[in-house]
Formats: structure tokens, sequence, C-alpha cells
């Protein structure tokens, strides 16, 4: 119960709180105004945006996404493994929280077969994400294009600001004990108790990294030219 | 004012009489404090609540219910579990039926008074108190329906004669090795069962039968001095050395309960394992008894133990009984504390077991009955298969064919196992509605259609007992020997004489060589072999004897018959010619057999066989009950059947037996506790693959119809579909296991991998916050 709590409030207000920060970025308003909370006009603009995004929810728009967020973002090595890990995490996120939510015994069945499968496909995108896009995140100042002087496509400048590194991290921190606590419960070593616990790891586990995997999109996008 | 001193008489009144009532029930029931058990050295009071004094000349049987009754409340006892069957509206999760089982007419009927799924309440069968009480009596326990209030609960019942079934407190608690379950099983069948308990308790010594005796007598009529040797009225002659000086008789009680007083009526063997290789249950092996979970105060509310009783039962303490309870506890924060579960029984870790499993499955799944394999394991339990009365005839049958583990969803919806039995039984269907017959009614208009074996049984007995002749008459058909056994049935052996012609029916063993009974002989001959002619002689004589034969016997060789005429053999013209001598039954002018053709095929096909019905028989049996029931009116829409293997057998328009699908045709099931097996021998110790493969037998395993009758047509049920699972998605699922480990090295890998980068990158922020990279690559 407490899980479903923290899971609807956090996600919630991981929206709003990203949501607000577009609408005043779009807005341009001052930071006087920023302090307040968004009244009726981000109402408005969020509505508009929904209905923006619905119109654009087809095929084309689809291509149109995959143009601007992965094929001009990423070199074509990447592109696939960024695909791979965002249909992965999404359809994992779909299955595990719909029986975390909904459903008052633990997943089986055809669920469980399909979010076995797809945590397979989910730690082999992270791994090769994380060993061919880590330096692009690094912490430590530049980072290799920046470096170079080069520029991202349709960005402003190739600074990945430290939002976008530090969600990087968590998320890729997150999806370690992702890959961690599931390999635990497959294991015979760990008795009945461990192994609640490490589902408890598990499911918080995919909580965060549902989040910074939100909060990343949002802000490697963020700077994103019209 | 005179209303109100009224009102406060009564109020008084009123109050005293609950005080004087709580203060009756404390002297019964409350209990002090001891943990010793009180010495029963009491004396025995009769069904008239008279002190029985054994040097008396016509003493009578021991009474519970005054015997026990000044310290122990038989009105709240009658209400225990084992007594309440009938009268109970709290049944809890189903428990064993009763199985009415009649070999001949192939009827395996589960029965009982509690209202439970797929099992024939005794009121739909015709079956009074006292038939149940007949038929079941051998192992209840007295009380309930045996002891009903009015003596005159149908026709047929004899309580007036036979007494009532007291509650058999002794059969329970008695510690001595005196009390004999078979010496009970025995008075029962008698009719003897006011006598019962004492004979079982080994009290005293119990002779004559009530079953013999007129329904008019009375027990106030006493024995009858003219009759001493058939109709002898049941007496007791009490061992006068259990008694002391004061008429008292020490009851061996112990505090708890023998477990073989229970075993007496909850045995249940694999069918053909011997004894000494039988494993005791777990708990019993540790040294804990029955009633240590199987408890019960004075009310005999026993404990039975099971997930969800506490709700049914509305007793908090039973939860503290179940596998949970004991090993795990209540409070399940505590996690394997060193006080979880009762007396530090053992905390199970589970290690490697995903949680689902203990949502979906019951303990008993993994820890109890047979471990799962390719052919269900065949039991025999006391109840539906008489065990445990010995003697010199053999008590124990072989039907109900009781099957273990199938896996079956239970009442709570978690996957448990089961016991099964298939149900065959003959019944009448009028539109939707469904009523078994009884076997006597079967019998009846099924004629000799049903008593192939026993014709055969009958001839051979005759031949044994009074031809006189050297050796072992037999029966030779279809390449196999059939001779009598004690049962006065039929056995089956190999034959391995090659000398006896095709034809030959009847013949003699000696020292295992089979010859014909009657020895080839030409009847042409001037003069027949004196040796041939006695033997002819002595058959003739013997089947003489045969009961409700249909003609005189004789003997046709070629063209010539032989008869006796007052006590001579006469050899006349034979009305047909035969290549070996044939027995036959002269009716007229007409010849038959001693065995028909159809007895024949029919002793065949069945004699050594489980099965007890062949289709034929069957048919017929169902043209015979068409045919009565004609006779009797128009038969509308009733229709009747033979049920067994699953499947409903009826005659089609042509009258050919056709066999269909009927609900009333699905097996009775009823969950397993025990044998509890220790963990290292629980079901999924090896590993997942234990069940999750594409072959798993715990998934894909398949019922197959069973019954009495001897058929290709049975019902098929398959595992996965009992349990409620789809059955392709449990394949690909135990397929998935074959690539597991690939799955988990894959896994492995990808979280060493990840694991370092983190690590390096950890490290790298933390080697430039310290300024360590920075001043390495300033030189």
């Amino acid at each position: 119960m407490i899980f479903r709590l923290i899971t609807v409030v956090s996600v919630v207000a991981m929206i709003l709180v990203l949501t607000a920060h577009r609408y005043r970025k779009t807005r341009g308003t001052s930071k006087k105004s920023q302090a307040r909370i968004p009244g009726k006009g981000y109402l408005v603009w969020l509505f508009q945006r929904i209905w923006a995004f619905l119109k654009t929810a087809g095929i084309k728009g689809w291509r149109d996404r995959y143009q601007r967020w992965i094929a001009l973002r990423y070199p074509a090595r990447d592109r696939w493994i960024i695909v791979c890990l965002g249909i992965s995490l999404s359809l994992l996120a779909a299955s595990g929280f719909l029986f975390a939510l909904l459903s008052p015994v633990r997943m089986y069945g055809s669920f469980l077969l399909l979010h076995i499968t797809l945590g397979g496909v989910f730690a082999v995108c992270l791994t090769l994400a994380t060993v061919f896009r880590a330096r692009d995140y690094n912490l430590d100042g530049q980072n290799p294009e920046q470096a170079r002087g080069a520029s991202v496509p349709g960005r402003k400048s190739a600074v990945r600001t430290i939002q976008e590194k530090i969600f990087f991290w968590i998320f890729v921190v997150s999806g370690l004990s992702l890959i961690i606590t599931a390999l635990a419960q497959m294991l015979p070593y760990f008795t009945l108790n461990a192994q609640l616990d490490v589902f408890e790891v598990h499911r918080y586990s995919a909580l965060v990294s549902l989040l910074s995997a939100i909060a990343f999109i949002y802000f490697s996008r963020i700077d994103d030219k019209k | 004012m005179k209303h109100r001193k009224i009102l406060l008489i009564i109020l008084i009144g009123l109050i005293a009489l609950s005080i004087l009532d709580a203060q009756t029930d404390r002297k019964i029931q409350k209990w002090d404090g001891s943990l010793t058990t009180p010495v029963h050295q009491i004396p025995l009071r009769d069904e008239f609540d008279q002190l029985i004094l054994p040097s008396e000349p016509y003493p009578l049987p021991y009474s519970t219910r005054y015997s026990c009754a000044p310290c122990h409340d038989y009105s709240l006892i009658q209400k225990g579990l084992h007594f309440n069957a009938a009268s109970s509206f709290q049944h809890g999760r189903l428990g064993e039926p009763w199985v009415w089982a009649d070999p001949k007419t192939g009827t395996i009927l589960p029965v009982s008074y509690r209202p439970w799924e797929r099992m024939w309440a005794p009121p739909q069968l015709g079956l009074s108190p006292w038939d149940f009480t007949l038929l079941f009596g051998r192992h209840l326990p007295g009380g309930g329906v045996s002891e009903p209030e009015d003596v005159i609960t149908s026709p047929e019942s004899r309580w007036n004669v036979s007494g009532k079934i007291e509650i058999n407190c002794m059969a329970c608690h008695n510690a001595s090795r005196m009390q004999s379950h078979s010496e009970w099983a025995k008075q029962v069948l008698r009719h003897n069962f006011r006598w019962a308990a004492t004979a079982a308790s080994g009290f005293g010594e119990v002779g004559g039968m009530a079953s013999r005796l007129p329904g008019t007598w009375d027990i106030y009529d006493g024995p009858n001095p003219d009759d001493t040797e058939w109709a002898v009225v049941p007496s007791v002659r009490y061992r006068p050395e259990i008694f002391d000086s004061k008429h008292r008789v020490f009851f061996d009680i112990p505090r708890k309960p023998d477990d073989m007083r229970c075993l007496a009526c909850h045995s249940v063997s694999p069918v053909n394992a011997q004894k000494y290789s039988i494993e005791e249950d777990i708990h019993s092996a540790a040294g804990l008894m029955c009633v240590d979970c199987h408890r019960n105060d004075i009310s005999h509310a026993m404990i039975r133990g099971y997930e969800g009783e506490t709700t049914e039962s509305q007793n908090s303490d039973t939860a503290e009984f179940t596998c949970q309870g004991c090993h795990i506890g209540q409070d399940l924060s505590r996690r394997g504390g060193p006080s979880s579960g009762r007396l530090g029984a053992p905390y199970p870790r589970h290690s490697g077991i995903p949680a689902v499993h203990f949502e979906k499955l019951s303990c008993t799944v993994c820890h109890a009955g047979p471990l799962p394999a390719k052919d269900f394991t065949r039991v025999r339990t006391s109840r539906a298969n008489r065990l445990g009365i010995y003697g010199v005839a053999q008590w124990f049958t072989d039907l109900p064919h009781v099957i273990e583990p199938v896996f079956i969803r239970d009442q709570a919806g978690k996957i448990a196992p089961h016991r099964l039995i298939w149900p065959a039984f003959w019944g009448k269907r009028e539109g939707e509605a469904i009523k078994p017959l009884k076997p006597a009614e079967v019998e009846a208009a099924a004629g000799n259609i049903l008593a192939s074996e026993e014709h055969a049984a009958e001839i051979l007995t005759a031949f044994t007992l009074y031809s006189g002749i050297e050796g072992t008459p037999v029966m030779a058909a279809d390449g196999k020997i059939y001779e009598l056994n004690v049962d006065g049935g039929l056995d089956v052996s190999s034959s391995t004489s090659e000398e006896l012609h095709p034809k030959t029916l009847w013949a003699i063993k000696i020292e295992g060589t089979v010859k014909s009974l009657i020895p080839d002989f030409d009847p042409e001959a001037e003069e027949v072999d004196i040796d041939t002619e006695n033997r002819i002689h002595k058959v003739l004589e013997s089947l003489a004897t045969v009961s409700q034969a249909p003609g005189q016997p004789v003997l046709i060789q070629k063209n010539a018959m032989y008869r006796l005429v007052e006590g001579f053999l006469e050899k006349t013209d034979a009305p047909k010619t035969t290549e070996t001598p044939q027995l036959c039954w002269l009716s007229g002018d007409y010849t038959q057999p001693l065995l028909s053709e159809f007895d024949i095929r029919t002793v065949v096909a069945i004699v050594g066989d489980e099965h007890t019905l062949t289709e034929e028989q069957v048919e017929r049996v169902l043209q015979a009950l068409s045919q009565v029931e004609n006779a009797q009116g128009p038969a509308g829409s009733r229709h009747f059947f033979y049920i067994s293997g699953g499947k409903m057998f009826h005659l089609d328009e042509s009258g050919h037996l056709t066999a269909a699908e009927h609900a009333a045709a699905e097996p009775t099931i009823w969950p397993l506790g025990h044998r509890v097996r220790p963990a290292q021998q629980s079901l999924g110790i090896n590993g997942c693959t234990d069940c999750h493969t594409e072959q798993s037998v715990f998934f894909f395993n398949t019922v197959k119809g069973d019954g009495p009758l001897k058929t290709q047509r049975i019902a098929l049920r398959s595992a996965s579909t009992l349990m409620g699972l789809d059955t392709p998605y449990q394949r690909l699922f135990g397929l998935s296991f074959r690539i597991r480990p690939v799955f988990k090295v894959v896994l492995f890998i990808s979280a060493l991998v990840v694991g370092s980068v983190l690590l390096i990158a950890a490290l790298l922020a933390l080697a430039r916050y310290s300024g360590l990279i920075e001043k390495r690559r300033q030189p």
C-alpha cells in the first residue's frame, strides 16, 4: 500500500514539477513569478500541450520524434541501443507497475514471462548504453563533443546540463540495482524473507529508474531548438 | 405491588437457576490445571444407568453414555467433529467420503452426510441411518446417526433388537492393546450394536448375533433358552479379573490418545507396498502424535489444521495448528526468530523459491503425499477399502481405486494435492435429475447377467466338494486356467498344458498338469473304460448338487448322451454331436452347456482383472432395467445409465451402448494432508525443474478415468486443466527454464560491466575531487 502511494504521488509530482518548469521556460516568466505556483494559464497551456501531443501521436509524429530525439542526437551505433532501452523500459514499467498498483497478487503468468524477457533486453541495452555513453555524461566538466567544440545537432550547444548528467547516473545506478535484484531472485541462495526484501528493493529501484528516465528525457530536450 | 413481587421472585429464580446450571457445568467440565491424567477406575453402568455386576447371570454391555457421563458431558461430545456429520451446520473443507462399494454391480458411490461437492447424501440414495450404520458402522466411532433419538427411523431398521451405537469413547481413548477394531467391525456386522464397545474394548467376550433374532425381540426379553445354536441372543461374559471389589474397572486412558487409535480409521497406504517399506509422516517420526496438532477440548471439535479453518470454525486457536502456524508462527514480522512457530518447529528458509509460490500453492503441494510421478499412486484408505479388520476372510477391498496426488485448486483457490476416486453407479435419469440405483435394485433386474463368475465358481465348487476326483477341478478357457479361491471366487493362471483340447472347458489339475475332466473316449466301443465310466458318474452326481440348475446334468460325447437315472448311468442318443466330451444341462429335449458363451466370455474378461464388468454386461443390464421399467408402466422420459471411468453409458436408439460426458461422472476429490515428507524430500528440492519443464508430470500428467467397467471409453483430464492453468503457457514457461542459465549469465555480465563503469566513474570523480588526477596531469 505504501509503495502504491509513493509511486502515484512521486510520478504525479514529477510530472507536475517538470511541466511547470517547462511552462515557465516557455513563457519566459520572471524569477519572481516563477516562485509562485502556476495558475490557470498553466492548466490551459498543459491541456494545449497534451492535445498537441495527441495530435502527433501517429506514426508520422513518432518518426519525427525519432529524428529529433534519437537520430540527430546519437551516432548511428548507439541509436538502436537507445531505442531498445526506451522500449524495454516502457514495457517493463507498464507490466511491473500494472501489477504493483492494480493487482493484489504478485506478478505471474504471461506478464511475468514478458517481464523477465524484457528484463534481459533492458540489462543488455543498459550495459551497452553505459559503456558507450558514459563519457558524454562525465560529471567532471566538459564532455568530449564539447571539448572538440562540436555541437549536438538540433541543439543550441553540445553542453550536457548538470541535471542531464545527474539523472543519467541515477538511471544507471537504479538500473544496476534492478539487474542485481532480478538476478538475486533467480538464484537459490536467498531465503524467502531475503527474497521479499530484495523484491522491495527491486520495485523501489524500478520507481527511481522510471522517474530518473523521465527527468533525463526532459532535461536532455529542454534546450533543444524549436 | 403484587406484580412487582412476582416479577422479583421470577427474577431471583432465574438467577438462581443460571448459577446452579453454571455450577453444574463447572462440576463436569472445569479443569483444575493439573497436567496429570486421572486414573479411570470407574464402575461400569449399563444403558439403564444400572451398575454392572459381572457375576450376574445376564449382565448387559456397558454404556459409555452412563459410565463416562458423571464426569464428561456426553451431550456436548455428541456435537464433536466425529459425530456431527448429520447435525452440524459447519462442515469446513472437503473431507474423505464414505464409499459404498459393491464389486458385483460395479457400484462406487461417494457418500457423506456433509453437503460436500460430488458426494451423495444418504437420503438421496435411499439410505436410512440404519442402512448407513450397517454399511459403514465398521469404521464409525458411534454416536451421530448410529445413535438415533427415535428407534423407528425406517421400516427395515431393527434398533430395538440391535440397540443403538453409543459413542465408543474407548475406540479413540483406550491405550490398552486389547482394544480391537476387528472385534468392533465384527459385532457391528452381527447387528450387536449395543455390545460392540464392550467386545472391542476387551472388557468382556460377546457371543450371539442380534441379526438372527426376530424383529420383535427386545433387550427386556433376555436370552432364549430354547435356541442355543442359531438365533442366540447376544450376551457378555465380562473378564472377572478386571473388576475390583467395588465392581470398578480400570480404563487405561492416557492424556493423549495413541496414534494407533486414529490410524484404525485413518490409515492410507499405497497398494502393493510392503509394510516394512512404508515411511512414517515426518512429524510422527519426530515423535509428535496425531493429537499434538489435531487437538480438541471436551467439545471434541477437532482441529483439522487447514488454512482458513479459523474463519470457518470461528476458533482462533486453529490458526496455530496449520503448517504455517506451527512452522512460521502467527507473527510474520518475527521472521524466523528463536520463538517463531510452536515448540521451535523448524523455520522454513525456502531459499530460491519465488514468493508467488506461497500465494498460489498450499504447503502440502511440495511437502505431503507421494512425489508426483508419471503414474499416480494408488492407495487404499481405512474407510474406503475397509482396512484394519483382521480375520480368516479378506476384509479389505480392491474397490474403490483411490489415487493421489492429484493437484487441484482447493476452496481457498490454492493448488493442493488431493485424493481422487471416479464414481461408478447405475442410475435413472429423468430430465436433468439423476437418481442412483441401489446395488440390490440392479441385481434384482440384472438376474444372471452379473453372475457369470458365480456360475463358474458354483460348478467348480460342486466338482471340488462332491465328485471325489483326485486333483483340483479347474475351468480352462482362452489359454488360461480358472480355479476356486478361498473366498468362493476364481483365480486365474496361465495354462501350461498342451494336451488339453481347445474346446475342453472343464479340467482337472494334478501336480501342475491339466487334463480334461472327462477323458476322451469312444462311446461306440463295446465296453467303455470303467474308470471313465466312474468319472462320468461322479461328475454328473456332483453337478446334481448345483442349486437352481436349469436342468439335469448330462454328458454328450459324439452322438451319445449319458445321464443318471435312479443313480445309474444311462446312455441314450444325443440330440447333437460333439468332438470332445461336453457337460450340459438337459431341460426337456433342449440341452445347454454348463456355462453359457456369455458367461465364459465374461469370466475370461474380468477374472484376474481389476475390472468387474464388461461392456456386454452393462448393455444387457441396461436393457433389463428398461424392460423392468416398461413392465411397470410407460417409461416416458426416464433413461437408465451406468457411470464408470468418468463417462455415462446408456443405450442409444439402436440399443447399443454409447458413452457421453456428464457432470455426475466427474471424479470426487478431497485434499490430503499426510504423509508429510522432510524438507530434503520436498518437491522442488532439486530446483525449479522439479516442476517447470515442458514435460513436467506436475503440470502435464493425465488423470485417466477408472472404474469397474472394462472399457476403452474413459475420461481424460490433464493436470493443468484440473488446476485451472493454461497448458500452452505452462509449456512455454517450462521451456524458458532451458535458457534460464544463459539468462542468468547475461544478467551477471551486465551487472558486472555496469557496476565496473559506475565504480570507475565514481573513482574518477573522487580522484578529481581530491586533486589526484589534475596533479598527475600537471608535470
